[in-house]
């Protein structure tokens, strides 16, 4: 059993000198390997996802953020005690408004809901622009009031 | 080659195992160029694996793992099994070596690659049975009794040319 042993081992030396490995076998798988990028280990991907993650996060939330604000001077002051009324502005005027000036008058319903309202960007069918008010009950969306209007905004879909 | 920004390099960690490697697949390919390309597949599975071994000490089996089924893979490919693969020792000089020994080459090539590769773990690598047994994806028991299974088959194939010797004797 021993001998055969002993014989089986001298066998395969035999084998693998009569067919032996290229010279440049390990040069060429090196080479092969190379070309390849090294392996990382574990906590390095997660490290990496990690890291995108949180840039992935970030510009969300300063994209959102932005898109939420509006153009420069347009919020609405809240004043502490209501003093404007409506009636002082042009009761003629009730053409679709473009301008992002504050309006008089806003806050003459003396609504709680009303204060810190802002022009969005966004436009009715009509072209007048869509207010935002972060107080207001439901939707926080308002149709910007007609001139005459006494406050009693209509509440369109956030 | 070093490591570089700790990442291990590859003539480091694969380097060593590549003529061991060689020697499992030539032994169940029984093609030089065959064995080198399957050593080269598995080198590059393995460098691509090697962040999911857990323990570096068993990286010589893993490896040999890898080979072995990349040897399985080209054998199961259809080239290889319309391919007539050339044999070895009938084209490698025998006047130098003593008939035993050729009747054992020969009777080694009879076997299965399978048995070629458990015997050549066991006796030429000198691997333990579970060693083997997770080389060849199989159990400790089935390992073992493919050994001896191999060596049966040996001694059968050697008796005949034995009994004629000593009958001449």
């Amino acid at each position: 059993m021993a001998e055969l042993e002993s014989e089986i081992r001298r066998a395969f030396g035999r084998r693998l000198a009569a067919i032996p490995a290229s010279p440049d076998l390990g040069r060429r798988l090196s080479a092969a390997a190379g070309m390849r990028r090294p392996p990382r280990r574990a906590w390095q991907a997660v490290a990496v996802s990690a890291g995108l993650l949180l840039v992935g996060a970030v510009t969300f939330s300063v994209i959102l953020a932005r898109h939420g604000q509006t153009g420069p001077g347009v919020t609405v002051g809240a004043p502490a005690t209501p003093t404007a009324s409506l009636t002082t502005q042009s009761s003629a005027s009730s053409s679709p408004r473009t301008s992002a000036a504050p309006i008089p008058g806003i806050h003459a319903t003396g609504d709680a809901e009303f204060v810190g309202c802002k022009v969005t960007s966004r436009k009715d069918v009509y072209g007048n622009p869509i207010w935002y008010c972060p107080l207001a009950p439901h939707g926080y969306h308002y149709w910007e009031p007609p001139a005459d209007c006494c406050g009693d905004w209509r509440a369109v879909e956030p | 080659m070093s490591a570089v920004r700790g990442t291990p390099a590859f003539d480091d960690v694969i380097g060593p195992l590549i003529s061991r490697g060689y020697a499992l697949a030539v032994t169940m390919l029984n093609d030089r160029s065959a064995a080198e390309d399957a050593v080269q597949d598995a080198s590059l599975k393995a460098w691509q694996k090697l962040p999911s071994l857990r323990d570096r000490s068993a990286i010589e089996p893993w490896f040999l793992s890898i080979v072995a089924n990349q040897c399985r893979s080209m054998r199961r490919t259809r080239w290889w099994s319309v391919l007539k693969v050339s044999h070895l020792y009938d084209k490698a000089p025998t006047r130098d070596r003593h008939p035993d020994a050729l009747d054992l080459d020969r009777a080694l090539d009879r076997l299965g690659p399978e048995e070629r590769l458990v015997l050549l773990l066991h006796f030429y690598m000198d691997m333990t049975f579970e060693q083997v047994a997770n080389i060849a994806g199989i159990s400790m028991t089935a390992a073992r009794s493919r050994i001896y299974r191999a060596l049966d088959r040996l001694r059968a194939d050697l008796e005949p040319r034995e009994a004629l010797d000593h009958g001449r004797a």
